[in-house]
Protein backbone atom coordinates (compact mmCIF):
# COMPACT_ATOMS: atom_id res chain seq x y z
CA UNK A 1 0.00 0.00 0.00
CA UNK A 2 1.20 3.15 -0.61
CA UNK A 3 2.55 5.57 2.38
CA UNK A 4 0.00 8.68 0.82
CA UNK A 5 -3.23 6.64 0.72
CA UNK A 6 -2.82 5.63 4.20
CA UNK A 7 -4.35 8.92 5.30
CA UNK A 8 -7.66 9.28 6.75
CA UNK A 9 -10.48 9.66 4.37
CA UNK A 10 -13.14 12.16 5.57
CA UNK A 11 -15.87 9.98 3.98
CA UNK A 12 -18.17 8.22 5.70
CA UNK A 13 -18.43 4.59 4.95
CA UNK A 14 -22.10 4.39 3.66
CA UNK A 15 -21.60 7.21 1.56
CA UNK A 16 -18.27 5.71 -0.59
CA UNK A 17 -20.63 3.78 -3.11
CA UNK A 18 -23.45 6.37 -3.76
CA UNK A 19 -19.70 8.36 -4.51
CA UNK A 20 -18.58 5.54 -6.74
CA UNK A 21 -21.64 5.68 -8.57
CA UNK A 22 -21.79 9.60 -9.15
CA UNK A 23 -18.14 9.50 -10.13
CA UNK A 24 -18.76 5.68 -12.62
CA UNK A 25 -21.73 5.80 -13.46
CA UNK A 26 -21.71 2.36 -12.22
CA UNK A 27 -23.86 -0.11 -10.30
CA UNK A 28 -20.94 -2.48 -8.74
CA UNK A 29 -24.12 -5.23 -8.18
CA UNK A 30 -24.61 -5.87 -11.53
CA UNK A 31 -21.10 -7.93 -11.41
CA UNK A 32 -21.48 -11.22 -10.87
CA UNK A 33 -17.89 -12.15 -10.52
CA UNK A 34 -17.11 -13.92 -13.86
CA UNK A 35 -14.25 -13.08 -13.43
CA UNK A 36 -13.49 -11.96 -17.44
CA UNK A 37 -12.01 -8.67 -16.13
CA UNK A 38 -8.78 -10.29 -14.68
CA UNK A 39 -8.66 -13.08 -17.47
CA UNK A 40 -7.99 -10.05 -20.03
CA UNK A 41 -6.13 -8.02 -17.67
CA UNK A 42 -2.68 -6.92 -19.11
CA UNK A 43 -1.43 -5.77 -15.55
CA UNK A 44 -3.18 -8.38 -13.31
CA UNK A 45 0.25 -10.35 -13.25
CA UNK A 46 1.40 -7.66 -11.09
CA UNK A 47 -1.47 -6.42 -9.11
CA UNK A 48 -1.89 -8.08 -5.26
CA UNK A 49 -5.88 -8.57 -5.79
CA UNK A 50 -7.30 -9.03 -9.14
CA UNK A 51 -9.66 -6.21 -10.94
CA UNK A 52 -12.89 -8.37 -9.91
CA UNK A 53 -11.68 -8.39 -6.21
CA UNK A 54 -12.36 -4.96 -6.36
CA UNK A 55 -15.93 -5.07 -7.48
CA UNK A 56 -16.53 -7.83 -4.66
CA UNK A 57 -14.46 -5.43 -1.74
CA UNK A 58 -16.86 -2.62 -3.06
CA UNK A 59 -20.30 -4.81 -3.22
CA UNK A 60 -19.20 -5.90 0.33
CA UNK A 61 -18.25 -1.99 1.48
CA UNK A 62 -14.81 -3.49 2.48
CA UNK A 63 -13.66 -0.01 1.32
CA UNK A 64 -10.58 0.42 3.80
CA UNK A 65 -9.65 -3.81 2.51
CA UNK A 66 -9.54 -2.18 -1.04
CA UNK A 67 -7.01 0.34 -0.33
CA UNK A 68 -4.48 -1.65 0.97
CA UNK A 69 -3.65 -2.69 -2.16
CA UNK A 70 -1.96 -1.45 -5.37
CA UNK A 71 -4.40 -2.23 -8.01
CA UNK A 72 -5.76 0.78 -8.71
CA UNK A 73 -2.86 2.61 -9.41
CA UNK A 74 -1.39 -0.66 -11.45
CA UNK A 75 -4.48 -0.58 -13.97
CA UNK A 76 -3.22 1.43 -17.13
CA UNK A 77 -7.02 2.24 -18.19
CA UNK A 78 -6.96 0.20 -21.24
CA UNK A 79 -10.10 -0.29 -21.33
CA UNK A 80 -9.65 -4.59 -22.34
CA UNK A 81 -11.43 -5.36 -19.07
CA UNK A 82 -14.81 -2.59 -19.85
CA UNK A 83 -15.00 -3.88 -23.46
CA UNK A 84 -14.78 -7.58 -22.96
CA UNK A 85 -17.58 -7.66 -19.49
CA UNK A 86 -20.23 -9.86 -20.41
CA UNK A 87 -23.25 -7.60 -18.04
CA UNK A 88 -21.77 -4.32 -19.44
CA UNK A 89 -19.74 -3.11 -16.55
CA UNK A 90 -17.14 -0.51 -17.12
CA UNK A 91 -14.82 -1.56 -14.63
CA UNK A 92 -12.28 1.16 -16.22
CA UNK A 93 -14.31 4.00 -14.64
CA UNK A 94 -14.80 2.18 -11.67
CA UNK A 95 -10.82 2.23 -11.37
CA UNK A 96 -11.46 5.70 -12.01
CA UNK A 97 -13.56 6.61 -9.61
CA UNK A 98 -12.08 4.90 -6.81
CA UNK A 99 -9.04 6.60 -7.66
CA UNK A 100 -10.73 10.18 -7.68
CA UNK A 101 -12.30 9.88 -4.61
CA UNK A 102 -8.64 9.42 -3.30
CA UNK A 103 -7.48 12.51 -5.40
CA UNK A 104 -10.32 14.82 -4.70
CA UNK A 105 -9.65 14.06 -0.73
CA UNK A 106 -5.85 15.88 -1.94
CA UNK A 107 -4.50 12.89 -1.39
CA UNK A 108 -1.47 12.22 -4.42
CA UNK A 109 -0.39 9.48 -5.38
CA UNK A 110 2.43 10.60 -7.12
CA UNK A 111 3.83 14.07 -7.13
CA UNK A 112 5.97 15.45 -10.47
CA UNK A 113 8.56 16.39 -7.84
CA UNK A 114 8.78 12.89 -7.17
CA UNK A 115 9.82 11.65 -10.66
CA UNK A 116 13.31 11.44 -11.06
CA UNK A 117 14.66 14.02 -13.26
CA UNK A 118 16.50 12.25 -15.86
CA UNK A 119 12.77 9.98 -16.33
CA UNK A 120 10.88 13.54 -17.06
CA UNK A 121 13.88 14.38 -19.91
CA UNK A 122 13.66 11.01 -21.14
CA UNK A 123 9.98 10.08 -20.75
CA UNK A 124 7.23 11.49 -23.69
CA UNK A 125 5.19 14.06 -22.67
CA UNK A 126 2.15 12.05 -23.10
CA UNK A 127 3.10 9.95 -20.65
CA UNK A 128 3.74 12.44 -18.01
CA UNK A 129 0.52 14.28 -18.86
CA UNK A 130 -1.35 11.10 -18.83
CA UNK A 131 0.16 10.20 -15.19
CA UNK A 132 0.10 13.36 -13.78
CA UNK A 133 -4.07 13.15 -14.59
CA UNK A 134 -4.11 9.64 -13.00
CA UNK A 135 -1.92 10.22 -10.01
CA UNK A 136 -2.51 13.47 -8.91
CA UNK A 137 -5.04 15.72 -7.28
CA UNK B 1 -5.39 17.85 -51.01
CA UNK B 2 -4.98 19.85 -47.61
CA UNK B 3 -6.24 18.57 -44.48
CA UNK B 4 -6.50 20.02 -41.72
CA UNK B 5 -4.08 18.52 -38.81
CA UNK B 6 -3.54 18.18 -34.81
CA UNK B 7 -0.35 17.04 -34.33
CA UNK B 8 -0.45 16.96 -29.92
CA UNK B 9 2.77 17.57 -27.84
CA UNK B 10 4.23 14.40 -28.03
CA UNK B 11 4.90 14.79 -31.86
CA UNK B 12 6.44 18.44 -31.21
CA UNK B 13 8.78 17.14 -28.53
CA UNK B 14 9.77 13.33 -28.48
CA UNK B 15 7.85 11.93 -31.35
CA UNK B 16 8.96 14.48 -33.80
CA UNK B 17 10.18 11.86 -36.22
CA UNK B 18 6.56 10.69 -36.21
CA UNK B 19 5.27 13.95 -37.78
CA UNK B 20 8.28 14.57 -40.08
CA UNK B 21 7.94 11.17 -41.48
CA UNK B 22 3.81 11.23 -41.75
CA UNK B 23 4.75 14.41 -43.71
CA UNK B 24 6.91 13.58 -46.02
CA UNK B 25 5.26 10.17 -46.63
CA UNK B 26 1.50 11.96 -47.12
CA UNK B 27 3.44 14.24 -49.40
CA UNK B 28 3.96 11.57 -52.25
CA UNK B 29 0.30 10.89 -51.80
CA UNK B 30 -0.15 14.09 -52.76
CA UNK B 31 -2.02 14.99 -49.37
CA UNK B 32 -0.84 18.21 -47.10
CA UNK B 33 -0.94 17.80 -43.60
CA UNK B 34 -1.69 21.57 -42.41
CA UNK B 35 -1.38 21.81 -38.90
CA UNK B 36 -4.09 23.59 -37.48
CA UNK B 37 -3.75 26.63 -35.82
CA UNK B 38 -3.32 27.75 -32.04
CA UNK B 39 -3.86 24.03 -30.90
CA UNK B 40 -3.18 22.99 -27.29
CA UNK B 41 -2.47 19.73 -25.78
CA UNK B 42 -5.58 17.26 -25.59
CA UNK B 43 -4.83 15.81 -21.99
CA UNK B 44 -3.45 12.47 -23.15
CA UNK B 45 -5.81 10.34 -21.64
CA UNK B 46 -9.47 10.95 -21.74
CA UNK B 47 -11.33 11.10 -18.30
CA UNK B 48 -13.78 8.22 -17.08
CA UNK B 49 -15.25 10.13 -14.60
CA UNK B 50 -18.98 10.91 -15.48
CA UNK B 51 -19.43 13.82 -12.67
CA UNK B 52 -17.03 16.04 -14.09
CA UNK B 53 -16.52 17.38 -17.61
CA UNK B 54 -13.60 20.16 -17.18
CA UNK B 55 -11.12 17.41 -18.91
CA UNK B 56 -13.39 17.74 -21.54
CA UNK B 57 -12.85 21.45 -22.25
CA UNK B 58 -8.84 20.87 -23.97
CA UNK B 59 -9.99 18.42 -26.73
CA UNK B 60 -13.69 20.36 -27.69
CA UNK B 61 -11.88 23.80 -27.25
CA UNK B 62 -9.47 22.15 -30.05
CA UNK B 63 -12.30 20.81 -31.54
CA UNK B 64 -14.04 24.06 -31.98
CA UNK B 65 -11.01 25.62 -33.92
CA UNK B 66 -10.82 23.33 -36.31
CA UNK B 67 -14.69 23.27 -37.15
CA UNK B 68 -13.66 26.98 -38.33
CA UNK B 69 -11.41 25.55 -41.13
CA UNK B 70 -13.40 22.69 -41.86
CA UNK B 71 -15.48 18.99 -41.12
CA UNK B 72 -12.47 16.90 -40.59
CA UNK B 73 -9.12 17.14 -38.40
CA UNK B 74 -6.79 14.22 -38.90
CA UNK B 75 -4.83 13.38 -36.00
CA UNK B 76 -1.81 10.93 -35.57
CA UNK B 77 -0.84 10.37 -31.73
CA UNK B 78 -2.78 7.11 -30.72
CA UNK B 79 -3.60 9.18 -27.48
CA UNK B 80 -4.78 11.93 -29.21
CA UNK B 81 -7.03 10.10 -31.22
CA UNK B 82 -8.45 8.32 -28.42
CA UNK B 83 -9.22 11.34 -26.36
CA UNK B 84 -10.13 13.93 -29.28
CA UNK B 85 -12.52 10.98 -30.62
CA UNK B 86 -14.18 10.64 -27.40
CA UNK B 87 -14.58 14.25 -26.13
CA UNK B 88 -16.67 14.69 -29.77
CA UNK B 89 -18.65 11.46 -29.22
CA UNK B 90 -19.82 12.74 -25.67
CA UNK B 91 -20.72 15.98 -26.79
CA UNK B 92 -22.31 14.75 -30.21
CA UNK B 93 -24.42 12.11 -27.73
CA UNK B 94 -25.49 14.71 -25.14
CA UNK B 95 -26.60 18.62 -25.82
CA UNK B 96 -26.21 19.20 -22.36
CA UNK B 97 -22.52 18.59 -22.33
CA UNK B 98 -21.86 20.17 -25.27
CA UNK B 99 -23.61 23.58 -23.86
CA UNK B 100 -21.63 23.41 -20.98
CA UNK B 101 -18.66 22.93 -22.28
CA UNK B 102 -19.13 26.20 -24.58
CA UNK B 103 -20.46 28.16 -21.62
CA UNK B 104 -17.04 27.47 -20.00
CA UNK B 105 -15.29 27.95 -23.08
CA UNK B 106 -17.27 31.52 -24.08
CA UNK B 107 -16.27 32.45 -20.74
CA UNK B 108 -12.42 31.75 -21.38
CA UNK B 109 -12.32 33.68 -24.65
CA UNK B 110 -9.74 35.95 -25.75
CA UNK B 111 -11.13 39.08 -27.40
CA UNK B 112 -13.27 37.84 -30.63
CA UNK B 113 -11.68 34.38 -30.36
CA UNK B 114 -14.88 32.63 -30.64
CA UNK B 115 -14.77 28.90 -29.39
CA UNK B 116 -17.92 27.78 -29.56
CA UNK B 117 -18.55 24.36 -30.80
CA UNK B 118 -20.98 23.00 -32.80
CA UNK B 119 -20.57 19.10 -33.10
CA UNK B 120 -19.56 19.26 -37.06
CA UNK B 121 -15.79 18.05 -36.95
CA UNK B 122 -15.11 14.35 -37.79
CA UNK B 123 -11.86 13.53 -36.09
CA UNK B 124 -9.63 11.06 -38.38
CA UNK B 125 -6.42 8.98 -37.34
CA UNK B 126 -4.28 9.32 -40.44
CA UNK B 127 -4.57 5.59 -41.11
CA UNK B 128 -8.01 6.10 -41.61
CA UNK B 129 -7.28 8.90 -43.89
CA UNK B 130 -5.47 6.58 -46.36
CA UNK B 131 -7.36 4.05 -46.67
CA UNK B 132 -10.35 6.32 -47.10
CA UNK B 133 -8.78 8.82 -49.30
CA UNK B 134 -6.17 6.62 -50.86
CA UNK B 135 -7.26 3.26 -50.89
CA UNK B 136 -4.90 0.35 -49.66
CA UNK B 137 -5.08 -1.50 -53.12
CA UNK B 138 -4.48 2.59 -54.46
CA UNK B 139 -1.26 2.69 -52.55
CA UNK B 140 0.27 0.15 -54.63
CA UNK B 141 1.18 2.43 -57.42
CA UNK B 142 3.17 4.82 -55.36
CA UNK B 143 5.71 1.69 -53.56
CA UNK B 144 9.07 2.51 -54.89
CA UNK B 145 10.35 -0.06 -52.51
CA UNK B 146 8.48 -2.76 -51.47
CA UNK B 147 9.09 -4.22 -48.43
CA UNK B 148 9.89 -7.62 -49.83
CA UNK B 149 7.71 -9.96 -47.39
CA UNK B 150 9.80 -8.73 -44.52
CA UNK B 151 7.82 -9.51 -41.45
CA UNK B 152 6.52 -7.28 -39.64
CA UNK B 153 4.30 -6.82 -36.61
CA UNK B 154 1.28 -4.77 -36.37
CA UNK B 155 0.88 -3.33 -32.83
CA UNK B 156 -2.55 -1.78 -32.22
CA UNK B 157 -2.78 -1.52 -28.09
CA UNK B 158 -5.11 0.03 -26.59
CA UNK B 159 -5.92 4.08 -27.36
CA UNK B 160 -5.80 3.88 -31.17
CA UNK B 161 -9.13 0.68 -31.06
CA UNK B 162 -10.95 0.74 -27.75
CA UNK B 163 -13.84 1.42 -26.95
CA UNK B 164 -15.30 0.57 -30.44
CA UNK B 165 -18.75 1.71 -29.73
CA UNK B 166 -17.47 5.16 -29.49
CA UNK B 167 -14.13 5.26 -31.83
CA UNK B 168 -15.80 3.07 -34.88
CA UNK B 169 -11.83 2.56 -36.59
CA UNK B 170 -12.09 -1.25 -36.42
CA UNK B 171 -13.32 -4.45 -34.62
CA UNK B 172 -11.44 -4.31 -31.20
CA UNK B 173 -10.29 -7.81 -30.95
CA UNK B 174 -9.54 -8.25 -34.34
CA UNK B 175 -8.02 -5.01 -36.40
CA UNK B 176 -6.73 -5.24 -39.78
CA UNK B 177 -5.82 -1.43 -41.06
CA UNK B 178 -2.27 -1.90 -39.99
CA UNK B 179 -2.50 -5.55 -41.26
CA UNK B 180 -3.72 -3.90 -44.50
CA UNK B 181 -0.78 -1.45 -44.72
CA UNK B 182 1.72 -3.99 -43.87
CA UNK B 183 0.56 -6.03 -46.97
CA UNK B 184 -0.04 -3.06 -49.18
CA UNK B 185 3.52 -2.09 -48.54
CA UNK B 186 4.80 -5.39 -49.67
CA UNK B 187 5.42 -6.67 -46.33
CA UNK B 188 3.66 -10.00 -44.71
CA UNK B 189 1.83 -8.67 -41.45
CA UNK B 190 2.61 -11.44 -39.07
CA UNK B 191 -0.11 -12.70 -36.63
CA UNK B 192 -0.10 -13.02 -33.05
CA UNK B 193 -1.88 -12.80 -29.69
CA UNK B 194 -0.90 -9.78 -28.60
CA UNK B 195 -1.29 -7.06 -31.10
CA UNK B 196 -4.21 -5.19 -28.98
CA UNK B 197 -2.97 -5.97 -25.65
CA UNK B 198 -1.87 -2.96 -23.81
CA UNK B 199 1.75 -2.11 -22.94
CA UNK B 200 1.50 -0.42 -19.64
CA UNK B 201 0.65 2.96 -20.91
CA UNK B 202 1.34 6.12 -18.13
CA UNK B 203 2.28 3.25 -15.63
CA UNK B 204 5.72 3.66 -16.98
CA UNK B 205 6.37 6.82 -15.11
CA UNK B 206 5.52 5.42 -11.78
CA UNK B 207 6.17 1.50 -12.13
CA UNK B 208 8.70 0.81 -14.68
CA UNK B 209 9.11 -2.77 -14.07
CA UNK B 210 5.97 -4.05 -14.30
CA UNK B 211 5.72 -2.30 -17.66
CA UNK B 212 8.24 -3.95 -18.81
CA UNK B 213 6.70 -7.28 -17.70
CA UNK B 214 3.75 -6.58 -20.28
CA UNK B 215 5.92 -4.92 -22.97
CA UNK B 216 8.41 -8.62 -22.87
CA UNK B 217 5.23 -10.81 -23.08
CA UNK B 218 3.78 -8.51 -26.05
CA UNK B 219 7.58 -8.87 -27.62
CA UNK B 220 8.07 -12.60 -27.29
CA UNK B 221 4.84 -13.23 -29.02
CA UNK B 222 5.65 -11.23 -31.62
CA UNK B 223 8.97 -12.69 -32.38
CA UNK B 224 7.72 -16.09 -31.93
CA UNK B 225 5.37 -15.67 -34.61
CA UNK B 226 8.59 -14.31 -36.74
CA UNK B 227 8.12 -11.19 -36.39
CA UNK B 228 11.44 -8.82 -37.72
CA UNK B 229 10.07 -5.48 -36.65
CA UNK B 230 7.48 -4.57 -34.90
CA UNK B 231 5.02 -0.71 -36.03
CA UNK B 232 2.70 1.29 -34.11
CA UNK B 233 1.40 4.71 -33.91
CA UNK B 234 1.61 5.65 -30.62
CA UNK B 235 4.55 7.11 -29.30
CA UNK B 236 4.22 5.79 -25.40
CA UNK B 237 3.66 2.05 -26.96
CA UNK B 238 6.83 3.09 -29.21
CA UNK B 239 8.88 4.06 -26.16
CA UNK B 240 7.44 1.59 -23.74
CA UNK B 241 8.27 -1.67 -26.12
CA UNK B 242 11.54 0.02 -26.96
CA UNK B 243 13.05 0.82 -23.98
CA UNK B 244 13.52 -2.31 -21.47
CA UNK B 245 14.60 -4.49 -24.21
CA UNK B 246 17.83 -4.58 -23.49
CA UNK B 247 16.74 -5.50 -19.48
CA UNK B 248 14.95 -8.44 -20.89
CA UNK B 249 17.04 -9.72 -22.48
CA UNK B 250 19.78 -9.89 -19.70
CA UNK B 251 17.03 -11.53 -17.35
CA UNK B 252 15.74 -14.18 -20.29
CA UNK B 253 18.35 -15.73 -22.59
CA UNK B 254 16.40 -16.11 -25.27
CA UNK B 255 14.64 -13.26 -26.19
CA UNK B 256 15.58 -11.57 -28.98
CA UNK B 257 15.03 -7.56 -28.74
CA UNK B 258 12.42 -6.60 -31.92
CA UNK B 259 13.04 -3.09 -33.74
CA UNK B 260 10.02 -0.84 -32.95
CA UNK B 261 9.37 1.76 -35.95
CA UNK B 262 6.57 4.38 -36.29
CA UNK B 263 3.90 2.90 -39.16
CA UNK B 264 4.87 6.28 -40.61
CA UNK B 265 8.63 5.46 -40.76
CA UNK B 266 8.05 2.11 -42.85
CA UNK B 267 5.65 3.60 -45.63
CA UNK B 268 8.28 6.30 -45.98
CA UNK B 269 10.73 3.73 -46.72
CA UNK B 270 8.03 1.95 -48.89
CA UNK B 271 7.62 4.87 -50.64
CA UNK B 272 10.91 5.87 -51.21
CA UNK B 273 11.90 8.51 -49.07
CA UNK B 274 15.62 8.57 -48.58
CA UNK B 275 17.47 7.15 -45.46
CA UNK B 276 18.34 10.17 -43.48
CA UNK B 277 14.72 11.26 -43.73
CA UNK B 278 13.41 8.14 -42.41
CA UNK B 279 15.01 9.32 -38.47
CA UNK B 280 15.55 5.29 -37.56
CA UNK B 281 18.37 6.17 -34.77
CA UNK B 282 15.54 7.41 -32.55
CA UNK B 283 15.33 3.69 -30.48
CA UNK B 284 17.47 2.00 -28.54
CA UNK B 285 17.03 -0.76 -30.38
CA UNK B 286 18.68 -0.20 -33.86
CA UNK B 287 16.10 -1.07 -36.96
CA UNK B 288 19.01 -0.48 -39.34
CA UNK B 289 20.07 -4.05 -39.27
CA UNK B 290 17.32 -5.43 -39.98
CA UNK B 291 16.39 -3.02 -42.77
CA UNK B 292 19.81 -3.75 -44.52
CA UNK B 293 19.26 -7.59 -43.85
CA UNK B 294 16.36 -7.68 -45.60
CA UNK B 295 17.56 -5.36 -48.94
CA UNK B 296 15.68 -2.18 -48.04
CA UNK B 297 18.53 0.18 -46.98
Amino acid sequence: MPENTKKELNIKPEEILEIIKDISGQDVYVCYQCGKCTAGCPMSENMDIMPNQIIRLLQIGAFDELLKHNTIWLCASCLTCTSRCPKGVDLARIMEAVRLLLLRQNVAYLNASDIPEEDREELPIQALVGAMRKYSP
Amino acid sequence: MKVNFYPGCTLKTKASNLERTAKASMAILGIELEEMAEWTCCGANFSLANDNIMKMAAPIRNLARAEKVGTELVTICSACYNVLKRANYAVKNDSEKLEKLNLFLEDGKIQDNDDQYHGKVNVLHLLELIKEKIGFDNLKKYIKKPLNGLKVAPYYGCQLIRPQKELEIEDQEAPEILHNLIDALGGDAVDYSMDTECCGSYVEVNRPKEVWLASYRILRQARAAGAKIMITSCPLCLYNLDKHQFDIEKEHSDFKPVPILYFTQLLGLALGLPEEELELNGTKVDPRPVLKESGLL
